[in-house]
């Protein structure tokens, strides 16, 4: 991923909170904790574009709905495909 | 009876020589004007024929009615000349004209002439309780009292002994002199030693010479009102001049300690307070500029009047005159969503020489009157030769609105101090009522003048001339950067028709070829229309807020269409302005502007958007547009009312290189707190918030600020939803206008220094 210099100092940290997100998301979801999954997705809906991260506002977006109708698989699933965006994510400068 | 035709009468009735019961031994002979001299043996008896009376009754009514005395309004004299006539007319000795006291309860004798001695005198009273018959006649007869046997006529018996007979009068023809239809005084012919039978033209002769006497009466009124009037104006403006040289002087001495007042208490803004002080000290200050722009308005009438104000005569460039009129009236109209439109015809020229600060003065004058008045429509400014002087340098402005209107017997006193038309709405409307007033005067001293018309309900024009000087030699260097649009296609769309005028001049001007349209369907037609036809537009104006559609559906729509390629858009935007600018960033147009337009700007913003669609050029992206103003001016003090970390660190990071100033809160209560101790200039606002949301914080601040008689701040929402029931949600709860998550840094400058540039 191609992300501008300007942030190259912010990128670090808001990666490392989101990861720190995934073990409260999955705390959550073993809890049934739905409100602060969606409070989580509803935070990436609005921040992730701002970093660069158009990917994490779109995954934000749909698991907020989901924690929303408190639907346990579809909340479960959009966790996974954040986990799954952050272990891939490579990053570049320009 | 009038009140000063009483004083006059009473004068005389005073100042009498002597009655005519008792003439004085040697009587005072008085020739009225245009009286032949007659012998006495011919005047009484000689009775012309009804023809040859008419034809000498006519000549001499003629004559009375050109009488100077008559239209100068002086009464004795016209007293003189009317009962001369009466005795030379009719043939009789005795002639009096007869006026009603102050209570109306007797006549008194106002000029009595004696054919036979040649005299004039007056003085006698005849109170109406000892001759009741007579006065109940006078009343309510409608013609003249034909009395052809005084002695015998139960009309005159009464009189018998008290005045017929010391006088031998023995037939009378008495015509009454109203006002206004109410009898005032009498008419008095008299027959001398014998009776007579009066004829119906010496009747009516006799009533038109009454009438006479109501016009002297008229005239005299006239007169004494006028020089009243005269007296009263003269030591009004002794008076005035004696007041306005006290009041530049006293207001000069009011400015200076005003200044240090206000100027500390700013400096005391910036210290730390506690929120009850903060409170007093805003009320402070706003009440101190309150004051000091009364000052400044009394100052400046004073010392137009006490002649003190001279203007400058410097060179100056008309459209920066403008502009800077425009500029300052620009926030009133954008919060009002009205449309502020301004159009200088091409031929006015533009380098002049005279006082460009007045100009201004009376610009933003005429225009914050309009702006005020005016609650839906639009107020349009524009400016042209005056024809009718035929002089360079001669300019006619006007500024028109679709406010409430002037009734039209309020149409002159608008421009007199202190007046505002509308008293009962004195409190909404505001202002010194003093702004009309200095207009006029600035307009006089530049040899010209301000009227206004106007319909009740429909709006008002006020226009106005004045007289400027030309620049012998025109300067290049001020007039905008000319930018090169020959053969162009550009295309206009704009449902307000001047504002249409105003661009299609600008930009013929340089060369473009311009299509219009007033709403957006039929702009999508023609747009697609050009494009399928192999000439596609090249430049778009689009107006953001058009009837049928916004502006952004419509670029929306072209984009569906696939018929924007190459397309270079630029926005117009006035009221939700700082959403517009994001909206415009967020679909990657040209470039928007503000409305009012102003030329330069314009010229500008097109050249810098069909730059950039020619290919990137350093220097031309909207991240770099003019970064150092916003980092040097006015930087402002912000407030970031949001719960995410990484948002807060996202906008700390993109204000890391301005000279904002920002603060955050966690959430809602704690902005709200924050916002109560300390001033700031924009609010950055979050909705979705633990504690207390964005659209609860948004409504204590307003409640704040209205409980504290406090300006609305503007607050800014950041919201992830784009649906309107949400947006109609945020603007319900007070906020000025809404950005959508993810913020942009672009996005989020360009809010700011429009702010900033609002702000200055």
């Amino acid at each position: 991923m191609r992300i501008e210099r300007d942030f190259e100092s912010i990128v670090p940290g808001f990666l490392a909170n989101r990861k720190k997100d995934l073990h409260t998301l999955h705390r959550a979801l073993a809890e049934k904790d739905f409100r602060t999954i969606q409070l989580l997705g509803h935070r990436m809906k609005g921040d992730g574009g701002g970093y660069g991260f158009d990917r994490i506002s779109e995954i934000g977006g749909v698991m907020e709905l989901a924690a929303q109708r408190q639907d346990h698989a579809a909340s479960e699933q959009h966790i996974k495909q954040l986990e799954h965006f952050l272990a891939c994510v490579h990053i570049e400068y320009v | 009876m009038p009140r000063h035709r009483r004083i006059a009468v009473r004068k005389r009735i005073k100042t009498a020589a002597a009655p005519s019961r008792n003439p004085p031994s040697s009587p005072k002979r008085v020739s009225s004007t245009g009286a032949r001299p007659r012998t006495s043996r011919s005047t009484a008896s000689d009775k012309p024929s009804a023809a040859s009376l008419l034809d000498e009754s006519q000549e001499t009514l003629r004559k009375l009615a050109q009488d100077e005395a008559l239209t100068d309004g002086n009464l004795s004299r016209s007293f003189q000349a009317i009962t001369e006539a009466c005795c030379r007319l009719l043939r009789v000795e005795r002639a009096g004209v007869w006026l009603f006291t102050d209570h109306r309860d007797a006549i008194s004798l106002i000029d009595l002439f004696e054919s036979r001695l040649r005299r004039h005198s007056t003085g006698t009273t005849l109170p109406s309780a000892h001759y009741p018959a007579y006065f109940r006649s006078l009343i309510d007869e409608e013609r003249a009292l034909v009395v052809h046997d005084a002695t015998q006529d139960p009309r005159t018996k009464e009189f018998t002994q008290g005045y017929l007979i010391p006088f031998n009068i023995r037939a009378m023809l008495d015509a009454p002199i109203r006002q206004k239809g109410t009898v005032v005084g009498v008419l008095c012919a008299e027959q001398v030693g014998r009776t007579r039978r009066w004829n119906i033209q010496e009747e009516q002769v006799a009533s038109s010479l009454a009438t006479m006497a109501t016009l002297a009466i008229d005239a005299a009124e006239r007169r004494e009102g006028e020089q009243a009037l005269r007296d009263a104006k003269e030591a009004a403006e002794v008076a005035n001049r004696a007041k306005s040289e006290f009041l530049a002087n006293m207001s000069h001495e009011i400015r200076t300690p005003m200044n240090a007042i206000i100027g500390m208490a700013d400096l005391l803004w910036d210290t730390a307070l506690t929120s009850e002080q903060r409170k007093y000290l805003r009320i402070f200050r706003r009440a101190g500029g309150t004051l000091l722009t009364l000052i400044n308005d009394i100052l400046d009438l004073s010392k137009i009047e006490s002649g003190h104000l001279e203007l400058d005569s410097v060179d100056f460039d008309l459209n920066e005159v403008i502009d800077r009129a425009l500029e300052m009236s620009a926030m009133r109209a954008n919060e009002k969503s009205l449309e502020l439109v301004c159009r200088i015809a091409p031929d006015v020229p533009s380098s002049l020489i005279g006082d460009p600060t007045r100009l201004i003065q009376i610009f933003v004058n005429l225009i914050g009157n309009a702006l005020k008045f005016t609650d839906k429509g639009s107020v349009v400014v524009q400016v042209t030769n005056d024809t009718e002087a035929c002089a360079p340098g001669a300019i006619q402005f006007s500024v028109s609105d679709t406010g409430i209107g002037i009734p039209a017997d309020k149409l002159t006193a608008i421009f007199a101090r202190f007046t505002q038309v509308h008293h009962s709405s004195a409190k909404q409307y505001g202002g010194t009522g003093l702004g009309l007033a200095i207009t006029k005067q600035l307009v006089a001293l530049m040899n010209g003048r301000i009227w206004a018309e106007s319909v009740v309900g429909k709006g008002s024009i006020f226009h106005g001339v004045v007289r400027l000087g030309v620049q012998p030699v025109h300067d290049v260097s001020r007039t905008p950067m000319p930018i090169n649009l020959s053969g162009t296609r550009a295309f206009v769309v704009d449902d307000h028709p001047t504002n249409r005028l105003i661009l299609r001049e600008t930009l013929a001007a340089q060369g473009a070829l311009i299509t219009e349209a007033d709403n957006g369907a039929a702009a999508i037609h023609e747009i697609r229309r050009a494009s399928e036809q192999g000439a596609p537009y090249e430049l778009l104006l689009l107006d953001a807020s058009l009837p049928d559609m916004t502006g952004f559906h419509m670029v929306e729509q072209l984009k569906t269409l696939s018929v924007e390629n190459g397309l270079v858009t630029v926005m117009l935007t006035s009221d939700h302005w700082a959403d517009d600018i994001a909206r415009t960033y967020d679909l990657g147009l040209g470039g928007y502007l503000v409305k009012p337009i102003r030329r330069a700007d314009l010229l500008q913003t097109i050249g810098i958007a069909m730059n950039r669609a020619k290919g990137p050029q350093p220097g031309a992206s909207p991240e770099s547009k003019e970064p150092e103003k916003s980092a040097v001016v006015h930087p402002l003090r912000l407030l970031l009312v949001e719960d995410s970390p990484d948002n807060q660190v996202l906008v700390s990071s993109y204000l890391k290189q301005t000279s904002h100033a920002l603060d955050i809160a966690e959430n809602g209560a704690i902005g709200v707190e924050k916002f109560k101790n300390q001033p700031y200039d924009v609010v950055l606002m979050d909705i979705q918030m633990p504690v207390l949301d964005g659209y609860g914080a948004t409504k204590a601040i307003r409640e704040w600020e209205r409980n504290h008689d406090l300006p609305p701040v503007p607050i800014i929402a950041l919201t992830a939803y784009a649906l309107k029931e949400e947006t109609d949600k945020i603007f319900q709860a007070g906020c000025t206008t809404h950005i959508t998550k993810p913020v942009k840094k672009a996005t989020l400058l360009e809010i700011l220094r429009a702010h900033q540039k609002r702000a200055a």
